[in-house]
C-alpha cells in the first residue's frame, strides 16, 4: 500500500517535471542568451549552455544609459507598481462588494458600463487620454500611471465579484442575526473569505504594471522617470548595433522580482479558505 | 461602522492628494529654475540603442560646455513607440524643441500639419552653418518649400556581399559596373559554385523604388498623387526576376525570409548568402555580427546605377513649431553638424557627417568598418542623383501594400501580372479616399 | 452573411440604451414596499462604488467619449478632425478588403485559442489542485510563461523554435514525421500564434486555482460521509461550484482573445500575406503607422460591439449553468 503511493507519487513528479521544464524553455533560453556574448546569441541560438560565461552582461547593462543605470529605473518601478497595486486591491474589493451584495438602483447600468470600459484597446483611448492629462498638467509625473489604480481596476472588480458571490448567503443572514451591519459583514466575514482573490488578483497587478510599456511611454519624459519596462526597450534599435546580451541580462533581472512576488503570494492562495477553516 | 468606511476612503483620499502634490511640487520647482536664472531650458528627443544613447549624452554635455546658456533636458527612447509617443505630444501640443526625425512619411506627415519650424532663416543668417554641403543633401530636409530637418548624416542603399563566396565563383564586382543581367549570372553562379544562396530575396520596399530610378522612372509622379510609371511591365521584370532566381536555388523564398530574426541574423552573417541589398548604416551591425567573414559594400546593379543610387539622410534633426526658444535649439543643430568632437564621440552612429572638412578630418582615426562605410558613401556621393522626396503621406500603406503583393507573387498565389496590376488598382483606391 | 451582421450590430447597439431606461424606472418603484431597507442599501450600494463612478465620470468617460467621435472623423493623429459621418464605417465594410481579412483571422483564432487555453489552463489547476508537494514550485513555474508575454525574448524564441531547423522540426524528425516551414507558411503560420497563446495559460490556471482552493472542505467531507466517490464530488461539487470562476474566465479570455495584438505584433508582424493579422494589429496599423486614426477608432468600436454581443450572450446564458451560492437558498 505504501509503496504504491510512493510510486504513484514519483510518477507524478516526474510528469508534472517534465511538462514544467518544456514550458519554461524560453525563459531558460533568455537567462542562457544573457550569459552569451551579443554577436553569438544568434549564430548558436540553439544551444542552451554559453561557449563561455559571459557576465560582463550584466555589468554592461546594468550600467543603463546617459549614466542612468538600472537601479534608478528598478526603483521607479518598484514605486509605481506597489503604489498601483494597493491601490487597485483596496479599491477593486470595495466596489467588487457593492456590485456582488448589495441591491442598489442602476446596478446593471454601472456593471455594463464597467466591462464596456474593457473593451477598447489601450492604443485607441491613448491620445484622448493624453489630451486629458497633459491638461491636468500630469504629463511626466506618475500620477497617469498610479491614480486611475485608485477607481478600481474592472478585471479585479469582476474577478473579486465572482469569489463573493461563492460564498453563502447564509453567513450574512447569520452576522445579521448576531447584530452586524453591512461594513461590519464586509470586513469581518466577506474580507477574510476572499483573500486568494485578493491576492490573485495583487499578483496580477504587480505583474502588470511592472510590464506595462505604453502608459510609461507615452506619459513619462525624463529618462530618470522611467520604469523598468520602458528602460529595456531602449536597447534595441532595428537600424544600429543592438546589445543583445546586455538586454536579455536586465530582461532577466526583471523578470526576478515578478517570480519572488509570485512565490511569495502564492501561499496565500493555498491557505485561503480551505485551510483556515469555515467550520464555525 | 459608517465611521470606518468614511476613514479609509478619507484615506485613500488624503493619500491621494499628497501623491498630487508632491508630483506637481516637482514640476513646479523645476520651472521656477527656469525664471530665476538666464539659462534656457530645451527639450531634445531622439530614439536609438545603448551606444547611442550613451554618446548622445556626452554630445549634449559637450555642448552645454561651450554654451552654458542652454541646458538639455534629453528625453530618450527605443525606437519602439517612439512616433506614438511623438503623435500624443503633438496632439497635447507638448512637443520637444528639437526632435530626430526620419526622412520618408514620418517627415511629410509633420510638414503637412506643420508642426516643424522653417530652418530656412536660420541657414540663411548663418546660425546653421551648412556651408558646402551638397545641395543633393539639403534638398531631402525640403518640403513644400520649406526646409524642415538637417540631416543628421548620410546613408545609401549598399550591395553588400561576402568576398570569398565571390572568389569562390571568380565574380567580381567591387567596382560597382555591373547590370541586372550581371546580377542573375553571379547569384546562379554563386550558388552553384558553393552550395549556398546566391543572394538573399529583395525586400520591394526600397528595392523596386530603387529599380524604377534605374529605369529613369520614378515610383510616385512629381506631386505624388499617383503612381510615378505608366507601364505595368516594370513591375512584372521585377517580380519576374525575383521568380525565376527563386525558382533556380538561386535565392530564397519569404519562407526562409520569415524566420529571420534580426539584423544579427542574416543569411549574410552567417554565410548563407552572397549578396544582400541594404541601407549602408547597418554595416557595423552586419561586420559585428558576421565575424571574420569579408563583408564588401557596393554599388547596386544595373546599367544606369548612378541614376538609380540616392543619398539618403539617415535622420533628421527638426525644430518643433511650437517651441519657444527656436533660435537656441539652432544653436545646438549647428554645433551637430560642425563640432568634430560630436563624431569623435558618436561616429558615423547617425550616417556618414554631411560635411567634407568633418568627413576628411575624421578619416585618420575611424574604424575599419567606419573607412568602409565613408569610402562607400564617398563613390555614391559621386554616382548618385538626387532622392525623390515626393512621397505621398499614404506611402506607408502603399508601400505595405506591395510588400504584401510581393509575397504573394513569389508564393504563387498571383502571377506577375496579376500582381502588377493589383498593386496599381490598389494604389488608386488608396489615393483616391 | 456578411451584411446581416452589419445589423445586427446596429440592431443591438441601439435597444441596450432603451433597456436600460425603464429597469432604473422598475427599480424606483420599489422602495414604497420596504421603504427604509432599500432605500438605504441604495446609499450604502453607491458608497462601495463610488470609487468606480468618480473614475469613471472624472477620467475614463472623456478618453472614451472621444474616439467614439473621433470615429466619426478623419483624424490623422496630428492635425484637426473634420466630421465625416459615417464614412469610415462604410469604407470598412464596403471598400477594405484588408479589414474582412482581419476579422476572419481574428474569429479563427479567438473561436480556436481561447477554448484552448482555457480547457488547458483548467486541466493544470485541477493537476495541481492534487499535487501536495511542491505545489508551490509548480505552481511557479507554471505561471513563468505568461510572465514574459510580448517581449523581445519571446519573438525571437518563437521564430526559433518553428523556424526550419528548429526544435519542433527536430523533434517531428526524430518522430520519423515530416517537418514543415511552419512561419513561412501562411496556413500555418497563424498556429505558431495559437499555440503561443496556448502556453501562455498561467493567468487563468491561477484564477482557476484559487477558485478550487476556494471550495470548502468540508463540503468534501460532509459528501463522504454520504458515499460520493471522487468522480462523483467532481460533479456534484467541484464543477458546480467552480462556474463563476469558469464564467469569469471565460468572459476575460473572449475579450483578451478578440484584442489580442502582441503576439502577432512581435512574432510575425501579420506576415505572411497577412495570414496572422489581427484585428487589433491591423487597427493599430491603421493608427499609427498609416496615419488614419479617425477610420483606426472606427475599427475599435465595430470590436467593441462585437465583444459586448458575445459577452453579453455567455451572461444570459450563465443564468442556466453558474450556480452562486450567494444566490442559493
Amino acid at each position: 500500500m505504501k509503496k504504491k503511493r510512493i510510486t504513484k507519487k514519483t510518477i507524478q513528479h516526474v510528469l508534472m517535471g517534465s511538462f514544467a521544464l518544456m514550458m519554461i524553455y524560453p525563459l531558460v533560453w533568455m537567462v542562457s542568451s544573457s550569459l552569451k556574448k551579443s554577436e553569438n546569441v544568434f549564430v548558436n541560438s540553439h544551444s542552451l549552455i554559453p561557449s563561455e560565461w559571459h557576465f560582463a552582461n550584466y555589468i554592461d547593462g546594468w550600467n543603463g544609459f546617459a549614466g542612468i543605470t538600472f537601479g534608478t529605473f528598478f526603483w521607479n518601478s518598484t514605486i509605481i507598481t506597489v503604489i498601483a497595486t494597493v491601490g487597485s486591491i483596496i479599491s477593486s474589493t470595495f466596489i467588487a462588494y457593492g456590485f456582488a451584495r448589495i441591491k442598489f438602483a442602476g446596478k446593471k447600468i454601472w456593471f455594463v458600463a464597467m466591462m464596456l470600459t474593457m473593451m477598447l484597446p489601450f492604443e485607441m483611448v491613448m491620445i484622448p487620454q493624453y489630451i486629458m492629462f497633459n491638461k491636468f498638467g500630469w504629463i511626466d509625473t506618475y500620477l497617469p500611471l498610479i491614480l486611475p489604480t485608485f477607481f478600481g481596476i474592472p478585471f479585479f472588480i469582476f474577478l473579486i465579484m465572482q469569489f463573493i458571490r461563492t460564498i453563502p448567503m447564509e453567513l450574512d443572514e447569520a452576522a445579521k442575526i448576531d447584530g452586524c451591519n453591512t461594513f461590519d459583514i464586509f470586513f469581518r466575514i466577506i474580507v477574510p473569505l476572499i483573500i486568494p482573490a485578493m491576492m490573485t488578483s495583487a499578483i496580477f497587478s504587480f505583474y502588470w504594471r511592472w510590464d506595462d510599456f505604453m502608459g510609461p511611454l507615452i506619459y513619462l519624459s525624463t529618462p530618470e522617470k522611467y520604469p523598468v519596462s520602458l528602460a529595456l526597450k531602449l536597447f534595441s534599435d532595428p537600424n544600429s548595433v543592438t546589445n543583445w546580451g546586455a538586454m536579455f541580462a536586465m530582461s532577466t533581472l526583471s523578470i526576478l522580482p515578478i517570480f519572488i512576488i509570485f512565490f511569495v503570494f502564492q501561499r496565500y492562495i493555498v491557505d485561503g479558505i480551505s485551510s483556515t477553516g469555515m467550520k464555525a | 461602522m459608517m465611521k470606518k468606511f468614511l476613514i479609509f476612503s478619507l484615506m485613500a483620499l488624503v493619500l491621494a492628494s499628497v501623491l498630487a502634490a508632491c508630483s506637481n511640487s516637482d514640476q513646479a520647482s523645476g520651472e521656477d529654475s527656469d525664471g530665476d536664472s538666464d539659462v534656457t531650458t530645451l527639450r531634445m528627443t531622439w530614439w536609438g540603442s545603448q551606444s547611442r544613447h550613451d554618446q548622445t549624452q556626452e554630445i549634449i554635455k559637450a555642448f552645454e560646455e561651450e554654451n552654458p546658456d542652454i541646458k538639455i533636458e534629453s528625453e530618450f527612447t527605443g525606437f519602439d513607440g517612439y512616433f506614438e509617443k511623438m503623435a500624443a505630444q503633438a496632439s497635447g501640443n507638448n512637443l520637444p524643441d528639437i526632435m530626430q526625425q526620419n526622412f520618408g512619411e514620418y517627415l511629410n506627415q509633420y510638414a503637412d500639419k506643420e508642426l516643424l519650424a522653417d530652418l530656412t532663416p536660420f541657414v540663411e543668417d548663418g546660425s546653421i552653418d551648412v556651408e558646402g554641403v551638397s545641395d543633393t543633401i539639403m534638398e531631402s530636409g525640403k518640403k513644400n518649400g520649406k526646409l524642415l530637418g538637417i540631416p543628421t548624416g548620410t546613408n545609401a542603399l549598399t550591395a553588400f556581399y561576402n568576398k570569398d563566396m565571390l572568389d569562390e565563383a571568380g565574380v567580381d564586382v567591387s567596382d560597382g559596373q555591373w547590370t541586372w543581367e550581371d546580377y542573375e549570372e553571379y547569384t546562379t553562379a554563386i550558388s552553384e559554385a558553393t552550395g549556398e544562396y546566391g543572394a538573399r530575396l529583395m525586400e520591394p520596399k526600397n528595392l523596386f523604388e530603387y529599380y524604377l530610378r534605374e529605369q529613369g522612372k520614378t515610383l510616385f509622379n512629381e506631386d505624388g498623387t499617383a503612381l510615378g510609371y505608366e507601364d505595368d511591365q516594370l513591375l512584372v521584370d521585377y517580380f519576374e526576376r525575383n521568380l525565376e532566381l527563386e525558382e533556380k536555388g538561386a535565392i530564397p523564398n519569404y519562407d526562409t525570409i520569415q524566420q529571420i530574426k534580426g539584423v544579427e541574423d542574416e543569411l549574410i552573417v552567417r554565410g548563407e548568402a552572397a549578396f544582400d541589398f541594404r541601407w549602408s548604416n547597418q554595416a557595423t551591425a552586419l561586420d559585428s555580427a558576421a565575424g571574420d567573414k569579408p563583408i564588401g559594400m557596393t554599388l547596386l546593379p544595373g546599367e544606369n546605377n548612378s541614376q538609380g543610387m540616392y543619398l539618403k539622410p539617415a535622420m533628421l534633426w527638426s525644430i518643433s513649431e511650437n517651441s519657444e526658444h527656436k533660435e537656441e535649439a539652432a544653436r545646438f543643430i549647428d554645433f551637430f553638424v560642425n563640432n568634430i568632437e560630436v563624431y569623435k564621440i558618436g561616429g558615423s552612429d547617425r550616417g556618414v557627417p554631411i560635411k567634407e572638412e568633418i568627413r576628411s578630418e575624421l578619416s585618420a582615426d575611424l574604424s575599419e568598418t567606419d573607412q568602409k562605410v565613408f569610402d562607400y558613401i564617398e563613390l555614391v556621393t559621386e554616382n548618385s542623383s538626387p532622392i525623390d522626396s515626393n512621397f505621398p503621406p499614404e506611402s506607408s500603406e502603399i508601400l505595405a501594400e506591395l510588400t504584401k503583393i510581393d509575397e504573394l507573387v513569389m508564393y504563387g498565389e498571383l502571377s506577375a501580372e496579376e500582381g502588377a496590376e493589383q498593386f496599381r488598382s490598389t494604389v488608386e483606391r488608396i489615393m483616391s479616399r | 452573411m456578411i451584411p446581416k451582421k452589419k445589423e445586427e450590430i446596429h440592431e443591438t447597439v441601439e435597444p441596450q440604451h432603451p433597456a436600460k431606461k425603464p429597469k432604473k424606472k422598475k427599480m424606483k418603484p420599489v422602495p414604497p414596499n420596504k421603504k427604509l431597507n432599500t432605500g438605504n442599501q441604495n446609499v450604502t450600494g453607491y458608497a462601495f462604488i463610488s470609487p468606480f463612478l468618480i473614475g469613471l465620470f472624472s477620467l475614463t468617460l472623456f478618453p472614451i467619449l472621444y474616439s467614439l467621435y473621433l470615429s466619426f472623423t478623419d483624424f490623422d493623429l496630428m492635425g484637426t478632425p473634420n466630421w465625416i459621418g459615417l464614412d469610415n464605417y462604410q469604407r470598412m465594410f464596403t471598400e477594405d478588403p484588408t479589414f474582412w481579412k482581419s476579422m476572419k483571422v481574428t474569429f479563427f483564432y479567438a473561436g480556436v485559442a481561447v477554448p484552448i487555453r482555457l480547457v488547458f489552463a483548467l486541466l493544470v489547476a485541477l493537476a495541481l489542485n492534487k499535487v501536495v508537494e511542491m505545489v508551490g514550485l509548480y505552481r511557479t513555474l507554471l505561471y513563468l510563461p505568461s510572465v514574459v508575454g510580448g517581449s523581445i525574448a519571446v519573438s525571437i524564441m518563437w521564430r526559433q523554435l518553428f523556424g526550419n531547423d528548429g526544435a519542433f522540426n527536430s523533434i517531428l524528425a526524430t518522430l520519423g514525421l515530416p517537418t514543415h516551414s511552419w512561419l513561412g507558411d501562411p496556413d500555418t503560420a497563424i498556429w505558431t500564434l495559437i499555440v503561443l497563446y496556448g502556453w501562455q495559460f498561467g493567468s487563468s490556471m491561477l484564477i482557476f486555482l484559487a477558485g478550487l482552493r476556494n471550495i470548502p472542505k468540508t463540503f468534501y467531507e460532509a459528501s463522504s460521509v454520504d458515499g460520493a466517490g471522487p468522480i462523483r464530488q467532481f460533479f456534484i461539487i467541484t464543477i458546480p461550484l467552480l462556474t463563476p470562476v469558469i464564467l469569469f474566465n471565460t468572459i476575460m479570455q473572449v475579450i483578451q482573445g478578440f484584442m489580442a495584438f502582441t503576439p502577432s505584433f512581435v512574432v510575425t508582424n501579420g506576415g505572411p500575406v497577412n495570414s496572422t493579422l489581427l484585428y487589433v494589429l491591423y487597427m493599430y496599423q491603421r493608427a499609427f503607422e498609416y496615419f488614419d486614426m479617425g477610420y483606426a477608432s472606427a475599427m475599435a468600436w465595430v470590436m467593441l460591439v462585437i465583444i459586448a454581443i458575445f459577452t453579453a450572450l455567455i451572461f444570459k446564458s450563465s443564468e442556466h449553468w453558474v450556480h452562486y451560492e450567494s444566490d442559493a437558498k
